[in-house]
């Protein structure tokens, strides 16, 4: 039996001629807490959608659980959570008749940790879904998708709509779940600093590819600012290895850089015959300038 | 089988006003058997257990909606065995919703066979003929026989009425309106006409349900690959017809945006199958008027989207908000008119046809008028999402004028029942009136906070 939670092999999908995700391969483990990035019509929800097994692969392929995604059966996706872009509540029930009907489709339901959210998240459970805020409706949504404790959480923009108090405490949740080890999550977001706060591994998805797959802390080694201290005049023309962008706006140029090694800094010190000082950017600076 | 009930128990006791369906319908079909142990079939008193059944039908009427929501819903793909239980759970639905009335009517059989078999007291009737033990043990089992017809005869007329809401409620649109209104003319045709002449039989029944069941379960457990399969198609054939019917669309813009630009889509929608069953026989020519006068309704009941629909206008458009509803009022009419013509020239052409008799098209063709007018300004009053007033309203206004459309097409000449659907028609003359004048009201007084297109149309638009 493999452990492994999620894996996929050169994956790929088109929509008739469009092609919009192409050989992405990965693996997701219990523990993993993946941030998935992207422009807007990337292919985040493409993908996401692609693990569920919601659409089928037109290349590759993409196991849960050690099953097809596409066929997944019955007692997988009672181990799975979902968060969709948007609330699928159903308007005319109440918050409890709702939490009861999904309920009812797991055999083990966590009504404690249901009420306990519930209580913290201030949902009243008497209340009609239909006269709920957006952003009431998304704290519910994502609720859902606790309840049954998943061994796979994936959620899709889980807070566009929440409040930062809202968002702060779903944070704390997700922190929570993902502490046992024992739970993946995967979460595709615009809101950089929270994929920076929870993740621990990290997908940038550019034109349907992966730009980036790795951890954290690697993106943030691998991905810098660099600021040239020459001794003298600096060469016009710098051949900066991995170079994103290059700024000459005073006396010492910066630049951003990629895959940057302390081979690569030692190189660059010998050509300006000065040194080179590192410094580390924060997710968001590293997605755009990646998207330079 | 917990989730399968679950969903059973959401259908018909989800809201208040369901509860308050379901329950009274229950007690109702209750006492009507309590009644049939006690009383002699009479037709009043059959007329209780339908009206019990046509509550337990409306208190799950949440039954189409929510299925279709939560069909259409990507959660359902994540729900272990999510969409075998929900079929499972609007199998069930109907099954229950179906019941009763077959089995009132085996237990009602059943209470005037023992009265036979032991010439007991009947409901004070006396009686005309003893027959003997083995024709009393031949008619019981021709009960037990005729309960399993009725039943799955229930059954199948039930599935199809849950069909028509589902498309009518879920879609909230002219297409789901037609599709609802083929739905209708496709059990008046078959089921009902089986019903009426006596000609249904288990086998047909069981075979009907048969193959009706099995293409509906499989088109929808096999919906998700379906889609997922023709994903890639770069037009898919309705879209190629969307396409088709939306260069045909021209005319002015506050006409475009109220979705009132187009009524040949629903005047073809109307007619062509109307014209279609006529010509193939029908069992009842005077029927016509009844489905005729629903029919009528459809184009009104598209008005209930005006008030959504017009938000957009009043950002946009220099108007108060009365300005606003004689503008949309215009608008429905435009479009509205010809529907009504439509069905007025069907209407004199089905006379013709079959020879209708001058008086009922006399009263006829202004209730057809009649009902696209009531029910164009209930939609209209519609300006904060339909609510359980609107709801009673136009239940009430429906009921009123499926009445009427009996009274007339029982009129026959008959002077009396003329003079009474004239009455009443005059009466709806001037209730439409008081409508139109509570609308504009209620447009003058509109909160656009509070009038907002439907976030589940929306959420399913987006997906």
């Amino acid at each position: 039996m493999n452990s492994a939670t999620v894996e996929a092999s050169h994956l790929g999908k088109m929509f008739g001629t469009k092609r919009v995700l192409q050989d992405l391969s990965f693996g997701v483990s219990p523990g993993d807490v993946v941030g998935v990035l992207g422009k807007n019509g990337a292919g985040k929800t493409t993908l996401l959608e692609l693990m569920l097994g919601f659409t089928q692969p037109t290349e590759g392929a993409v196991r849960l659980f050690g099953h097809e995604s596409y066929r997944l059966p019955g007692d997988a996706k009672a181990r799975v959570g979902f968060v969709p872009q948007q609330d699928e509540l159903v308007d005319h029930l109440t918050v409890a008749d709702q939490l009861r009907v999904i309920a009812s489709f797991y055999p083990h339901w966590d009504k404690d940790l249901m009420s306990r959210l519930c209580q913290e998240w201030g949902i009243d459970v008497r209340a009609r879904i239909k006269g709920m805020s957006v952003g009431e409706r998304q704290k519910l949504s994502i609720l859902l998708a606790f309840g049954h404790k998943p061994d796979l959480l994936i959620l899709d923009e889980p807070v566009a709509s929440l409040d930062p108090i809202a968002r702060r405490q779903f944070l704390e949740q997700l922190v929570e779940i993902s502490t046992d080890g024992r739970r993946a999550i995967v979460f595709s977001s615009h809101i950089v600093s929270d994929i920076e706060r929870l993740a621990n591994r990290i997908w940038i998805l550019k034109e349907g590819r992966f730009d980036w797959q790795g951890d954290l802390d690697s993106l943030k080694e691998s991905i810098v600012r660099i600021h040239l201290r020459g001794s003298g005049r600096l060469p016009e023309v710098l051949a900066i290895p991995g170079a994103l962008s290059v700024r000459r706006e005073s006396a010492f140029p910066t630049a951003i850089v990629r895959d940057w090694t302390e081979g690569a800094q030692r190189e660059l010190e010998r050509q300006i015959a000065g040194t080179v000082e590192v410094e580390a950017l924060g997710l968001e600076e590293i997605f755009v300038e990646l998207h330079r | 089988m917990k989730a399968v009930a679950r969903l059973v128990l959401t259908y018909t006791f989800g809201t208040r006003v369901l509860r308050l369906f379901s329950v009274a319908g229950l007690v109702v079909v209750v006492v009507a058997f309590v009644l049939l142990q006690l009383f002699a079939q009479s037709s009043w008193l059959l007329t209780i257990p339908f009206l019990g059944v046509t509550m337990i039908f409306l208190g799950s009427a949440l039954m189409p909606l929510m299925f279709g929501r939560m069909a259409r819903s990507h959660l359902i793909r994540v729900l272990p065995w999510g969409r075998v239980k929900l079929l499972l759970s609007a199998f069930s639905t109907v099954a229950i919703v179906a019941l009763p009335l077959p089995l009132l009517s085996f237990f009602a059989m059943e209470r005037a066979m023992d009265y036979y078999a032991i010439h007991g007291d009947y409901g004070g009737v006396a009686p005309h003929v003893i027959p003997s033990a083995a024709v009393i043990e031949k008619a019981r089992q021709g009960n037990v026989e005729n309960f399993h017809v009725q039943l799955s005869g229930s059954f199948l007329m039930t599935g199809w009425l849950y069909l028509a809401l589902w498309f009518i409620t879920s879609e909230r649109s002219i297409a789901g309106y037609v599709k609802g209104l083929l739905v209708i003319l496709f059990v008046m045709f078959f089921p009902l006409r089986e019903v009426s002449q006596l000609s249904m039989t288990l086998k047909g029944s069981l075979t009907q349900i048969g193959i009706v069941w099995f293409l509906f379960g499989a088109g929808f457990l096999l919906w998700p690959r379906w889609k997922a399969f023709t994903a890639g198609w770069r037009l898919r054939p309705q879209d190629r017809i969307s396409a088709l019917l939306q260069r045909q669309v021209a005319g002015r813009e506050i006409d475009l945006m109220l979705g009132t630009a187009n009524p040949w889509f629903l005047i073809a929608a109307q007619v062509v199958p109307i014209v279609f069953a006529s010509t193939i026989g029908f069992y009842s020519a005077a029927v016509w008027l009844f489905y005729l006068t629903i029919f009528s309704t459809i184009a009104g009941a598209i008005a209930c989207q005006a008030a959504e629909r017009s938000r957009v206008l009043w950002l946009r458009g220099n108007w108060t908000r009365g300005e606003l509803f004689s503008q949309v009022e215009r608008s429905f009419w435009r479009h509205n008119s010809f529907v009504m013509g439509a069905l007025v020239a069907l209407m004199v052409g089905i006379g013709s046809y079959a020879a209708l008799p001058v008086s009922l098209l006399a009263i006829g063709l202004p209730l057809l008028m009649l009902s696209t007018i009531l029910s164009t300004y209930l939609g209209f009053m519609v300006t904060r999402g339909l609510r359980f007033a609107e709801g009673a309203l136009a239940v009430t206004v429906m009921l009123a004028l499926m009445a009427v459309a009996v009274i007339a097409a029982r009129a026959d000449g008959d002077t009396q029942d003329i003079l009474i659907v004239v009455g009443i028609e005059v009466a709806m003359a001037i209730s439409a009136v008081v409508l139109r004048s509570a609308a504009r009201k209620r447009w003058e007084k509109i909160d656009w906070m509070l009038c907002r297109p439907d976030r589940a149309l929306r959420a399913r638009s987006a997906s």
